[in-house]
Formats: structure tokens, C-alpha cells, sequence
């Protein structure tokens, strides 16, 4: 109930979600020389794309635009780093990012918008969790 | 050599939810609120009984202490739930359209501690004034049209 409410709909500004591809030979060879970062996804709030206990690598050097899913800092919890895709950016660089699971997300419509500089990158393929299955 | 990645000793990315439930009405404020209004009310017009009868003494007594003992209580309560929607429910982008917010809870809030010490109509009013215009402030950032009323 309490999502949604500044209008930011599921899918209304990012379009058809583009789903992730799964890490292959190139994306191996970049995570080995250091270009890629990888995080484990944890939550539900990028479902059906990403899955709890998913790994993506992400790319620090990619621009970053709406439509886009990323590794970025939370704004008030420190050292937290949300998973999340960008619905739009401003003009002042500053960008909405929301889950593609609204109803398992707290995302800029709870914490606001997130600053450049606090973007880590932009996820450009998953491995599907071994943990969970 | 992904094959060898030992995922759990990755970084985690959040992809979490806060919200429990979602579910807000600043009803809850305003129904304590009234309860509060309601009691400096009763604590005002109680008459002290005349005379040296104990019975009606002790009545006199225990009935005042219960009005005191409530009307803070609701008082407390009264902020508790202006706090929760303060600070759960309303986002910075709320805080952009209604510049004033964060002083209305403030002040609101304050209203709840002098109500709670005071035995003062006027600020009672006061809370219940404020909590109406939380309820207008509210319902506009659902596109909910809800009238404002009162139970008693």
C-alpha cells in the first residue's frame, strides 16, 4: 500500500525489463583482471530477474541510465549497498532506483534519490545461486 | 576460475524491503488525541466533593487519578503514532511539496508533552487542529479524498 505512492511504477519510466545474461567467458576473463566486481544478491526485491543468493558482476566503469540495474550505496545506512535498477535520472545526475519487485522493495521512494558518486556500477550478467538452488 | 568464486565471501547487495506492512492512517493520532481532549475536560469539571465524607473523598480521588493517569497515557500514545508516520511514512519527495511538514510534527509533537503535563484546553484543541491538518497533508499524498471526522 505504502509503494507507489509518488508514482513511480513498476516498469512505468524503465520500459520492458532487460534481463541480465548469464556470465560467460568474457565477463570470466574481465572478473579475473579485475574489471568486473561481484556482489551476492540478497532479498527479494529484484525478483524475477535476480534471485536471492544470485551473483552479479558489475561493471565500474559502464554509464549508467534508466533501465539500467545497480550496485549502489545506501544513502543513510552506511557501508549498505542496495541492488536495485534505475527507473530515471535527473537532470542533476542524481538517479531513482527502484526494485522490479515494488512490493518486496524499499528503494528511492523510501530513501530518495541516489548521487552519482554513490553508484558502484552497473550489473552486466548474473551467475544463478548454487546456495539456494 | 569462476567456478572456484566462494560466493559467500562476496559482498552483499541488498535487494531488501523495510516496510512490514505499509499500512498508515494518522486515524490512530487522532482518535488518542481526542481521548485527551476529552479528559481535560472530565479533570475540569470533576467536583470535589464537599464535606468530610471518605467514601466520596476517596471516590473523588481515585476518579481524578484515573483521569490524570489516562490522559497521559493517550498523550504518549498520541505522539508515539505521529512519530511512526513521521518518520516511517513520509518521503523527501513529500517533504518538497509540503515545505512545512517537518514543523508540523514538530510542534505536534510538542503539543502531545504539554498536554500530557497541562490540564489545558486550548492546547488540546490545538493537537486536535494540528492532527487534522497531518490528516489533510496525508490523505492528498494518497489521492485519497477522506473527510476528517471525530468520534465524539
Amino acid at each position: 500500500m505504502v509503494h507507489g505512492e509518488l508514482n513511480i511504477e513498476k516498469g512505468a519510466e524503465v520500459g520492458p525489463f532487460r534481463p541480465l545474461p548469464t556470465v560467460g567467458w568474457k565477463e570470466r576473463l574481465l572478473f579475473a583482471f579485475g574489471r568486473r566486481q561481484a556482489f551476492r544478491v540478497e532479498g527479494d526485491s529484484m525478483l524475477p530477474g535476480l534471485r536471492n543468493g544470485d551473483v552479479v558482476l558489475v561493471d565500474p566503469r559502464s554509464a549508467i541510465g534508466p533501465g539500467d540495474i545497480v550496485v549502489a550505496l545506501h544513502p543513510f545506512k552506511k557501508g549498505t549497498k542496495v541492488v536495485k535498477r534505475v527507473s530515471q535520472t535527473g537532470d542533476d545526475g542524481r538517479s531513482s532506483l527502484v526494485g522490479d519487485n515494488p512490493d518486496e522493495s524499499s528503494d528511492s521512494r523510501s530513501f530518495g534519490t541516489v548521487g552519482h558518486d554513490d553508484i558502484l556500477g552497473k550489473a552486466v550478467a548474473k551467475l544463478r545461486s548454487t546456495i539456494d538452488g | 576460475m569462476l567456478n572456484k568464486w566462494r560466493i559467500r565471501e562476496f559482498d552483499v547487495a541488498e535487494a531488501h524491503c523495510d516496510a512490514p506492512c505499509g499500512v498508515y492512517d494518522p486515524a490512530q493520532a487522532r482518535v488518542e488525541a481526542e481521548s485527551v481532549l476529552q479528559l481535560t475536560k472530565k479533570i475540569l469539571d470533576l467536583k470535589r466533593p464537599d464535606g468530610g465524607d471518605e467514601k466520596a473523598g476517596a471516590a473523588y480521588q481515585n476518579t481524578l487519578t484515573r483521569f490524570i493517569a489516562i490522559k497521559e497515557e493517550r498523550a504518549d500514545l498520541a505522539k508515539h503514532h505521529l512519530l511512526v508516520l513521521w518518520t516511517d511514512y513520509f518521503k523527501p519527495a513529500h517533504l518538497e511539496k509540503y515545505a512545512d511538514l517537518h514543523d508540523l510534527f514538530w510542534k505536534t509533537a510538542k503539543l502531545c508533552s504539554a498536554v500530557k503535563q497541562e490540564i489545558s484546553l486550548e492546547h488540546a484543541q490545538e493537537l486536535m487542529d494540528n492532527i487534522k491538518r497531518v490528516h489533510e497533508i496525508f490523505w492528498e499524498t494518497k489521492g485519497k479524498d477522506v473527510p476528517w471526522y471525530t468520534a465524539s
